[in-house]
């Protein structure tokens, strides 16, 4: 997706800095250095999700709003069409 | 190891939005004590189901995170063992099955028997064709 992002000064230097540092552009564009820090920050370690919790030997991870009751029959649906 | 825990039950534990999660997750801390496990098979299996956008919608794990909640899940006071097959897949056992969804649980009866376990499993079709082999959880 195509989109434009009004940055502080002061990111846009560490972005420049840090696509420096990596080689430059081509080896690390802006587009690519915030979408590693987008997803380090968003979408990592599920202890970050409400209701999820993980502690040695006994884990439980929220299901996400918007995903399906998971049933045993669904289960086995999605297993055997790829192939386990 | 007493118990063998079956795909569903063991993503059941670890899942909130399963169906079946509290009673699974009852189940599996309750029984670990007896000493547990699960083939390697289920591993992979629960490692794909949680990075599945189809399951987990924008819940979705990357592997890192996926891995590191069922090495959680096997860590702890009474740690799962991992258990890979010690034979190749039994005709005798396989020729049992009854259509094509019952042939990975036909094989994770084997693994069980072989390793000295039962499979711990809600699947009616398993503990029907294999009552010596199989525990249900309820």
């Amino acid at each position: 997706m195509k989109t434009t992002l009004e940055l502080p000064a002061d990111v846009a230097h560490t972005l420049r800095m840090e696509s420096a540092r990596r080689g430059g552009r081509k080896a690390a564009s802006l587009s690519k250095l915030v979408t590693d820090a987008v997803r380090t920050v968003y979408a990592s370690p599920t202890v970050a999700r409400r209701g999820t919790s993980q502690k040695p030997g006994r884990v439980v991870i929220a299901a996400a709003p918007d995903a399906p009751r998971l049933t045993s029959e669904m289960l086995r649906l999605v297993l055997a069409d790829e192939g386990l | 190891m007493k118990f063998l825990v079956d795909n569903d039950v063991f993503l059941a534990a670890i899942y909130a939005g399963h169906e079946h999660h509290s009673q699974a997750r009852k189940w599996l801390d309750s029984h670990k004590p007896d000493g547990w496990g699960i083939a390697a098979e289920t591993y992979l299996a629960a490692t794909r189901l949680l990075m599945n956008p189809a399951v987990m919608a924008s819940g979705t794990l990357p592997a890192k995170s996926a891995l590191l909640a069922i090495e959680t899940e096997l860590d702890g006071p009474y740690p799962g063992k991992v258990v890979l097959a010690r034979r190749r897949p039994d005709q005798t056992m396989l020729r049992k099955a009854e259509g094509h969804r019952q042939i990975m649980d036909t094989w994770l009866v084997q693994i069980a028997r072989d390793a000295g376990a039962k499979l711990a499993t809600r699947d009616a079709g398993s503990r029907t064709n294999w009552p010596e082999d199989t525990i249900p959880v309820r």
